[in-house]
């Protein structure tokens, strides 16, 4: 099939109608759908950077405060013993019987802060006990925030630490658990503790003073952090006329192309149609 | 002596013509079973040069070596479906152009599937795709169904001649003139990054660098004027010069080359056998010249940047665009039309790269149409560009055959390669694919196999 240019024109002009139809369809749906686009692309974006990791349960950091005291035999001179033992360069009166009850509350202060210098073996007496118990590692989160199960006996270095001494109060804080595994880690911190730093002549007594569990704060996933760099929050709605516009002229364009593609094809056929009909003649 | 040097040349010559004129009778004699003997060679020779060469020279930015036994044999059934259901003849440009597409794009990504361990999903969803390009394009063609457009070619020659000249010194003006600098591969990417063009200038440069000159080149190669070809040969290696993009150097390599060996009417065989050929010759390369710029180079080119690492992008862009939000067509033509809202702060190449754990907007991965689409609108996006691009070359096929052969075979493949590594749309509109069929309609004529002269003598 051959056409020339005004033969163009002229299937363009005698389908004008079609063109009209095409560009007010095209520019309404291209006003209504810009705004539909703009809401579903602040959507996805606050939802795409809001993304956080879900946890199976409530994670967070459990920090109790405890008061601390021990106590020696009843007898001042067990104490009297005892701080020469665990301090034997504190100067203490060589008469026993001079070292009187006040005396030994004024010493008592650096025997609480000696014991919170060996933390670390600490640790690893109640990682001994947690071994034995055979408590596995809380799940990891994989990249996705995908909650992946991990293999292996909790890390207790990884999930408490033991803050300074403050007076006759220190702290026991175990973090990323959830709140019923802090505790039972808890008892177990506690016991542990106190056992490690009792011996024949004094024992160590914890009094829990406060308790608080803090959930910790919510992760975005590495996705949404991902989200966060590459899209783009929607600056503002786009103008009625300049979206109108644009469409009318694009749509324009594609009318005459479809109607002209649409010719083509149909004229391609009845000459297809034809030369079969002539051939089985 | 010279009398010997020369009896024994005829020898030679007379030997290697008669094995190879008993080659081509057996060829002819045996047309499906020499196809099928090249596509398994390719296919080995494929997954020997990913092994050997793609992945033992790029594993550390993506070509893995991590076989899976299962996804081997699946892709290679899917390899001898789609082989099947390819065209099996010559002198057919829609037929060149499905086995181009099949060597260069999803043979690529059927053997880094099966080697790298990719996703399945989505090698389904291609496999899909093409499979359906190939059944719709099954039928013969029908040259009574083509369009031309008669009697403009004389203003449109000289249009396109004012445009050619008018780019070269729009371009000269803005850009500058930096000489043979400009071969220089490193300092180019120094030059492109200072250019910039006035609105619309850019579109219609891509149109006259990667449409209108190639279309002249194969219009002067078919009027045997060699020297107008020549010049316009220059013009593109002028434009090269002006603005730094490697691609305008080679483009007519492939452009050249595919019209010239389509004289001889083997061309889909030799294509393959080329290939088996230089994949052989850059594996033997690599290994014996591995600390030689050559030995470095030829694979990095040939293997890694056109063969395979296009098809690592497409599995990347699948991977990327599974999680984040899918662009819907936003981003081109049709977002303008439809006033849709970009969703991201860079190109798609671009999130993808960061997503592949590079810095945001540093660099820009550039994917197929297969893949490209799917960052568009998932496996919905994929059917309708691979049916987009199958009626394409349906309406191709009637403009094909004879003398027209060799030009719209060489014309086209370019848009083939293009589409391995670029959107369809993109290469439809500001690629120029539509403007070269707009060519084709008005430069050929219907009664006639060869096309007609733009410009009348004065």
């Amino acid at each position: 099939m051959e056409y020339s240019v005004f033969d163009l024109l002229k299937i363009l002009i005698r389908k004008w109608y079609i063109i009209v139809a095409v560009v007010l369809v095209i520019t309404l749906l291209a006003v209504l759908l810009s705004y539909h686009s703009y809401n579903n692309a602040l959507a996805t974006y606050n939802e795409a950077v809001s993304e956080t990791v879900k946890y199976p349960t409530e994670i967070g950091k459990m920090t109790v405060t405890y008061h601390y005291d021990y106590e020696a035999d009843d007898s001042v001179g067990a104490a009297f013993d005892a701080l020469k033992a665990l301090h034997p360069e504190m100067e203490l009166p060589t008469d026993e019987e001079k070292f009187t009850a006040a005396l030994f509350e004024e010493k008592k202060l650096p025997i609480y802060s000696s014991l919170t210098s060996n933390m670390g073996a600490v640790i690893a007496v109640i990682q001994g006990e947690i071994d034995e118990l055979e408590w596995q590692e809380p799940p990891i989160v994989d990249k996705n925030g995908d909650i992946v199960p991990y293999e292996g006996t909790l890390i207790v270095s990884s999930h408490v630490s033991f803050a300074p001494l403050v007076g006759d109060t220190f702290q026991i804080i175990i973090f990323d658990l959830d709140k019923d595994t802090a505790n039972k880690l808890l008892e177990v911190c506690q016991e542990q503790f106190a056992e490690f730093h009792s011996d024949d002549l004094i024992a160590i007594e914890l009094t829990q003073t406060a308790s608080e569990f803090e959930r910790n704060p919510e992760q975005p996933t590495l996705n949404a952090a991902l989200s966060e760099t590459v899209m783009t929050k929607p600056e503002g709605r786009p103008g009625i006329i300049r979206t109108a516009c644009i469409a009318a002229v694009l749509s324009f364009a594609l009318a005459c192309v479809c109607i002209l593609v649409v010719t083509f094809v149909l004229e391609s056929k009845k000459v297809t149609r034809n030369k079969d009909e002539d051939s089985q003649a | 002596m010279h009398t010997n040097i020369k009896h024994r040349y005829t020898q030679v010559k007379a030997y290697v013509e008669e094995r190879l004129t008993r080659l081509l009778q057996w060829v002819e004699k045996h047309q499906t079973r020499s196809f099928w003997l090249l596509g398994i060679f390719y296919k080995i020779a494929l997954d020997f040069t990913y092994i050997y060469v793609g992945s033992a020279s790029y594993a550390y930015a993506g070509l893995i070596l991590s076989p899976n036994a299962y996804k081997y044999i699946l892709s290679t059934l899917i390899y001898l479906l789609m082989f099947r259901l390819l065209p099996k003849k010559e002198m057919d440009a829609v037929a060149f152009l499905l086995h181009l597409q099949f060597v260069l794009t999803v043979a690529p990504m059927l053997t880094f599937y099966a080697l790298g361990d990719q996703n399945t999903t989505y090698m389904m969803m291609v496999s899909a795709c093409v499979i359906l390009q190939l059944l719709l394009l099954r039928g013969e063609a029908k040259p009574e169904r083509a369009c031309y457009i008669k009697n403009v070619s004389n203003y449109m020659t000289v249009l396109l001649g004012i445009a050619v000249f008018t780019t070269v010194f729009v371009t000269l003006f803005n850009n500058g003139f930096e000489g043979l600098k400009a071969f220089d591969f490193v300092y180019i990417y120094e030059m492109r990054e200072n250019i910039s063009y006035f609105a619309g200038f850019a579109y219609l440069l891509g149109w006259v660098t990667k449409t209108i000159i190639p279309f002249f080149v194969l219009w002067c190669l078919q009027k045997k004027q060699y020297k107008l070809c020549a010049a316009l040969v220059a013009v593109e290696v002028l434009f090269f010069m002006l603005t730094g993009e490697k691609f305008l150097l080679f483009i007519l390599v492939p452009v050249i080359g595919i019209y010239i060996l389509s004289k001889t009417k083997h061309l889909v065989k030799l294509m393959y056998a080329g290939l088996v050929l230089a994949f052989l010759v850059i594996a033997m390369a690599y290994y014996f010249m591995k600390t030689t710029t050559v030995g470095i180079w030829i694979p990095q080119l040939v293997v890694v940047r056109t063969i395979f690492h296009p098809a690592d992008n497409k599995f990347n862009f699948y991977e990327c665009f599974s999680e984040l939000p899918k662009i819907h067509f936003s981003d081109g033509i049709i977002g303008k039309m439809f006033g849709l809202t970009y969703p991201y702060a860079g190109s798609s190449g671009q999130v993808v790269y960061a997503h592949m754990g590079g810095k945001f907007l540093s660099a820009n991965m550039n994917t197929g149409y297969l893949g490209e689409s799917y960052a568009q609108l998932g496996f919905l996006g994929m059917l309708i560009m691979s049916l987009v691009l199958a009626f394409f070359l349906r309406a191709l096929r009637c403009y094909g055959g004879g003398e027209r052969f060799s030009f719209i075979t060489a014309l086209f493949s370019v848009y083939i390669i293009i589409l391995n590594d670029g959107a369809l749309l993109t290469t439809l509109f500001s690629g120029g694919m539509l403007i070269s069929l707009l060519l084709l309609m008005i430069y050929f004529k219907k009664d006639e196999e060869v096309l007609q002269n733009g410009i009348q003598r004065i």
